[in-house]
């Protein structure tokens, strides 16, 4: 693939972003020089509503911010200076309630939440009305709503122990009905069920005309798919991207090598952000506190340092929202040169 | 003649419970352990822990699943 020069990269960036309101800063070259952040002063910093049991997913719209607790089965909704709006769900199993929920995906209005322990894709209005859903036979793991009539949704490998190596599909498209329409992305399979559940867990990520799936170890290839599940575009992490590497132990005695791209990431303005897995004192790959910014072509365009470990990312234009360590939720700005 | 259809009819009652009570238990009961195992490492998987934590814990939902086919 063809090199961007340097300049080109920070033009399209500051032409993405760089205008973004209350993002606070003036030039691409600003955000990606210096690498720093500065924390938004919360409102109501000292609620119990910035705090959360477990929580699993977190997201955004134009108006709002979104953060799915799988334990207390709830989406609470903030504005984007993380002023407490209100809260939806409850625990349960009839229209609106969620057990153990951990993904959901926001279109055109709706929420599209992943119900993993009703093993249901549910759909609701931005206050949590109930519109819809519809039942899936494993427990789904990522949804995505790809259009008004298309929703992609991922599950781990099934694969029991001592069971032949079968590779199977990891992502399967559905209407907002349950009709099933396709699936695509073969797993990965080395035969050990624990590491083959590692190295298959992944993210899904909306891209023009259709949405990235990207494994978060042992596959540097990040893969586009369109709206029918055909790959459209394959590129390659930038070489000079760190790559954590953790040996690993495995049946029968053996060692297996998981290689961390990201602990979670996300798209905006046409990047992709990588929350970089670190290393623990005791020689674990835990939470990182560094993001990796890459280009559409896989090319490494800079950092961003922020101040604590995350475990969750959204990001909104200059704008970053995480979920700590601590499970508590606090925003983020890149700062100015 | 007697004593034999007597004792062919204890052998397929034996059969019969050893063999096939148990075999139709265990079709009902091993989506149940499978599906407590996926349940089990789809929390495990959202708990944040460090990856070689996570692989602990992701052994612990197989062996859970063994002893859940195993009971039966």
């Amino acid at each position: 693939m063809k090199k961007r020069p340097a300049g080109f990269l920070c033009l399209l960036w500051f032409m993405v972003v760089g205008d973004f309101s209350g993002a606070g800063f003036r030039s691409a070259e600003a955000l990606i020089l210096t690498g720093r952040v500065r924390e938004l002063a919360l409102e109501n910093p000292g609620t119990d509503t910035l705090y959360f049991a477990k929580p699993a997913a977190i997201g955004h719209d134009d108006e709002n911010l979104y953060i799915l607790d799988s334990i207390d089965s709830e989406i609470r909704v903030f504005s984007k200076s993380g002023a407490f709006r209100y809260a939806t769900g409850k625990k349960g199993q009839g229209p609106a309630e969620f057990d153990g929920p951990n993904d959901f995906s926001l279109y055109g209005g709706k929420i599209y939440v992943s119900d993993a322990g009703n093993r249901r894709i549910q759909i609701l209005d931005r206050k949590g009305k109930y519109l819809g859903g519809f039942k899936v036979t494993s427990f789904p793991m990522k949804v995505l709503a790809l259009d008004e009539n298309a929703v992609v949704v991922s599950h781990l490998p099934a694969a029991l122990p001592g069971d032949a190596a079968k590779e199977e599909n990891l992502v399967r498209c559905f209407t907002p009905d349950g009709n099933y329409v396709w699936e695509a992305v073969r797993s990965l399979r080395d035969g050990d069920p624990v590491f083959d559940t590692m190295q298959n867990r992944h993210v899904l990520k909306a891209c023009s005309g259709g949405f990235y799936f990207l494994r978060m170890c042992n596959d540097p290839w990040i893969r586009c798919l369109d709206r029918r599940g055909n790959i459209s575009r394959t590129v390659r992490v930038d070489k000079k991207y760190g790559w954590k590497t953790l040996s690993v132990p495995a049946q029968k005695g053996k060692k297996l090598t998981l290689s961390g791209l990201f602990w979670d990431c996300d798209v905006s303005g046409g990047f992709l952000y990588l929350l970089v897995p670190e290393f623990s004192e005791s020689g674990d790959l835990i939470a990182g506190r560094r993001l990796a910014v890459l280009s559409d072509d896989g090319s490494l365009v800079g950092w961003l340092d922020l101040p604590v470990r995350v475990n969750k990312i959204s990001i909104d234009g200059g704008r970053i929202y995480v979920i700590d360590t601590d499970y508590r939720l606090r925003i983020f700005l890149a700062e100015e040169k | 003649m007697k004593k034999n259809i007597v004792l062919a009819a204890a052998m397929a009652l034996l059969f019969t419970a050893v063999v096939l009570i148990p075999a139709s238990l265990l079709a009902g009961a091993v989506p149940e352990c499978e599906q407590e195992r996926q349940k089990c490492r789809t929390d495990v998987l959202g708990n944040e822990e460090g990856w070689l934590r996570t692989m602990l814990m992701l052994s612990i939902c197989d062996i859970a699943w063994g002893k859940c086919v195993l009971r039966i």
